[in-house]
């Protein structure tokens, strides 16, 4: 029998990361799961996160472990309103300074993973960086085209007047 | 019939990109109508081609291994600015992401106060569209300008509303914010209306553009019971209170904006009666703030009785009149409170005194149990704290009479341990020495900052008499002492980096004069201070060799400036033998604590 207060997670791609309980209880998907098992030294295969993102999440979740306990409980309306107006930490930001395929990844991971702290830091990093750009500004910035037809457009010009600063 | 010859010289460029296929049915022999008509078909197939190729390159942008979830969580925190409404304007996938992200839309109507009418006004469609977009979420909604155009924007979203804040400018808005309220907002817990009436443009004026219009007053229904159920704080323009009034407030602020225009309908006046019959109905109120609600006892409208019945507010916490010291008065006589709110009177009026705003048996309510007491001569401010807790706050001149009522009342119903005293008019000590003979000796904090001779007659008054027992001293229990020295003939002090010998020669007097006070309170008391404290209040240099200090009094009042010698000038040479003297009297810290620019209003609590 191992370390009860550890399991192994294994990756879409066969990588395996041995961490804390604790830690990775900021997950509610692995937190259900764990409890499901019960005392167990079986892995925990998490198919859809390849090793590259699960290192970053874990290496979150410990950075954040202490949170967990502030973050429990339900999430009524004034905490989304906190939530949602918080600004992001430092680390947090350097945490997502990498290439737009990780950061994605890691969100779409963590959305998996139900852990909603990093969900938001994440959201909310992109928010920042479309902010104050403009259309094309973004486009650019995601490479992506503009692919609204002519009528479309027409109709969008209207908005565009209502997108003026008075 | 024409036919397009493999050796016609656009030939090559038009059809070389152009599939075999295509070049192929070019050559084909078709008649000129007949190719016009493939080539459309065939324009409007590469259309979809290209729209369905651009949809593949964007579904494989990294962004776009989002999920529509995901994408839309992002947009709740996307909202900056107007320019934010462009993100629907990226691709088709954001914008259908986009319109449907509610919170976003929430944040665009609350984001901003919306312009209905005006120079800034909205593009038409814009507030019905955000609001529509902003779904089934709940709204707080600013506006400036109540329209008939935004009030049918709002109507289908009524239900949803929780606080709406109105900028009216003329009592049409405030009749069609009237109609929107009789409808029923269910959820709507807060109600803001600022009122400024704009230049009366009636059919009653008269050559020079005053109304002549004889009625000033503004006849609304009271809305319906049940229309506003959750209502807990109201900000009203006064005479629209009656109409509002109901038993769910919990805070009323109302308050009249006074107009520079004679006849002034625009801005209905409210009597006392009407005012006290609508308080009436709200008697679970916990803060009521009052701000020239009334008309001045002077004005040619006010024909009617000025008597009113008295209303009672058993939960009252917070309580503050802003209005000349005669409506004061009168607003005080009728409202019944618990002793324990925190009164906030402010005489806006030219005349009037703490006497002519409070009556006497609410004065004495206000004493009882008191510990901290501050005088400002200076802004006209007397504060009094029990238990750490205001009670009561008052800007209004004072005059004698009224600190020989205060020096009655208190001891009588308090045990003062605090007094702060603050004045820049020279001859105010006696006032002074009155309330500080009537505190007694539970004082044991003392802060002056005054004039110098003024100060000097309360250390004259703090020196024990040599005729008196040491039960006869005034404050024999006092353990911390501020005195801060204003001088109005300080000395020049520009363009230095040292203090002035002759200043820092007053300062060195100070000190030895406190010592004298000091020493001789020693020798008869036994005890000794725990903190003593002064400054000098003038104009000092703020050249090299000086640290500056800027800090806000408490509440944000005053700024005030601070200038303290370097640690290595020779002014803390010169003047290190007398603290070192004074540091021997007290049993505790003794500051010298600098120059200051100002005098800093009393309240050091």
């Amino acid at each position: 029998m191992g370390d009860s207060n550890r399991l192994t997670l294994v990756a879409s791609d066969g990588g395996k990361f041995v961490v804390d309980k604790e830690v990775v209880q900021m997950s509610v998907l692995l937190k259900n799961m764990i409890e499901d098992l019960g005392e167990t030294d079986e892995s925990i295969p998490i198919p859809n996160v390849t090793s590259p993102v699960l290192t970053k999440v874990i290496e979150f979740c410990e950075n954040h472990r202490t949170d967990a306990a502030r973050t429990d409980g339900p999430n009524v309306d004034g905490d989304d309103a906190r939530m949602r107006t918080a600004v992001v930490s430092d680390w947090d930001r350097q945490f997502f300074d990498v290439d737009q395929d990780l950061m994605f990844e890691i969100i779409v991971a963590a959305n998996y993973l139900d852990i909603k702290s990093l969900v938001d830091v994440g959201c909310k990093v992109v928010a920042d960086m479309i902010k104050g750009k403009s259309p094309q500004e973004i486009r650019d910035l995601f490479d992506i085209v503009n692919d609204f037809s002519p009528e479309e457009e027409a109709a969008l010009r209207k908005e565009n007047e209502w997108a003026n600063d008075r | 019939m024409a036919s397009i010859a493999k050796d016609h010289p656009s030939f090559p460029e038009l059809a070389s990109i152009l599939p075999d296929a295509d070049r192929t049915m070019i050559l084909s022999g078709l008649s000129d109508t007949e190719m016009r008509s493939w080539t459309m078909a065939k324009i409007e197939e590469y259309r979809h081609c290209l729209r369905a190729l651009v949809a593949i390159h964007n579904l494989v942008a990294p962004v776009h291994r989002l999920p529509d979830e995901l994408l839309s969580h992002i947009f709740t925190y996307a909202w900056h600015e107007r320019q934010s409404l462009r993100l629907g304007h990226i691709c088709r996938r954001w914008r259908r992401v986009l319109l449907d992200t509610p919170k976003f839309w929430v944040d665009a109507v609350q984001g901003e106060c919306l312009h209905a009418a005006g120079e800034f006004r909205d593009p038409p469609g814009y507030i019905a569209a955000v609001l529509e977009r902003s779904g089934r979420l709940p709204i707080r909604l600013s506006v400036f300008h109540y329209t008939e155009t935004l009030s049918l924007s709002m109507k289908p979203h009524l239900w949803r509303i929780t606080v709406l804040l109105v900028h009216a400018e003329t009592t049409d808005e405030i009749e069609e914010l009237h109609r929107t309220l009789s409808e029923g907002l269910p959820v709507l817990t807060m109600l803001l209306v600022r009122y400024n009436p704009e230049r009366c443009l009636c059919d009653h004026r008269d050559a020079v553009g005053h109304c002549e219009r004889s009625t000033p007053r503004m006849y609304l229904d009271p809305l319906p019971a049940h229309s506003l159920p959750r209502l807990r704080h109201v900000e009203l323009p006064a005479f629209f209170f009656s109409q509002v009034a109901r038993p769910s407030l919990r805070q009323v602020r109302l308050d009249r904006v006074d107009s520079v225009l004679e006849g002034d309908h625009e801005n209905p006046r409210v009597y006392i009666k009407d005012l006290m019959s609508a308080l009436a109905g709200c008697q679970e109120l916990v803060a009521l703030e009052l701000i020239n609600t009334l008309p001045p006892r002077n004005d040619h409208f006010n024909l009617e009785p000025r008597q009113s019945r008295s209303v009672s507010f058993p939960v009252l916490r917070r309580l503050q009149v802003e209005d000349r010291a005669d409506q004061i008065m009168e607003l005080m006589q009728c409202i019944v409170f618990p002793p324990t709110a925190y009164i906030h009177i402010r005489n806006t009026g030219i005349r009037g005194c703490l006497r002519e705003c409070l009556p006497l048996e609410l004065l004495e309510a206000a004493v009882s149990g008191v510990d901290q007491v501050s005088v400002s001569m200076y802004s006209a401010v007397l504060r009094l704290n029990a238990d750490g807790k205001r009670r009561l706050d008052i800007n209004t001149m004072m005059e004698s009479e009224d600190l020989r009522l205060m020096a009655d009342l208190l001891p009588s119903k308090a045990a003062v341990t605090a007094l702060a005293w603050a004045s820049r008019y020279l001859r105010c000590g006696e006032k002074l020495l009155l309330l500080l003979r009537a505190l007694g000796p539970p004082l044991k904090s003392l802060s002056l900052s005054m004039s110098h001779v003024d100060i000097e007659e309360a250390l004259n008054a703090l020196r024990p008499s040599d005729d008196l027992h040491a039960d006869g001293v005034l404050c024999p229990h006092l353990e911390r002492l501020t005195l801060g020295f204003w001088s109005s003939d300080s000395p020049e002090w520009e363009d230095t980096a040292e203090v002035p010998e002759e200043v820092a020669r007053i300062v060195a007097a100070r000190c030895a004069r406190i010592h004298s006070v000091l020493g001789l309170r020693a020798s008869r008391l036994g005890t000794q201070l725990t903190h003593l404290e002064f400054y000098e209040c003038l104009q000092p240099a703020e050249g090299r060799g000086f640290q500056r200090h800027f800090y806000e009094e408490k509440d944000g009042v005053e700024t005030l400036r601070v200038v303290m010698p370097g640690k290595s000038s020779t002014f803390w040479t010169s003047m290190n033998p007398s603290l070192q003297a004074l540091e021997e009297l007290v049993d505790g810290s003794v500051i010298f604590s600098g120059f200051r620019k100002q005098i800093p209003i009393a309240h050091p609590w």
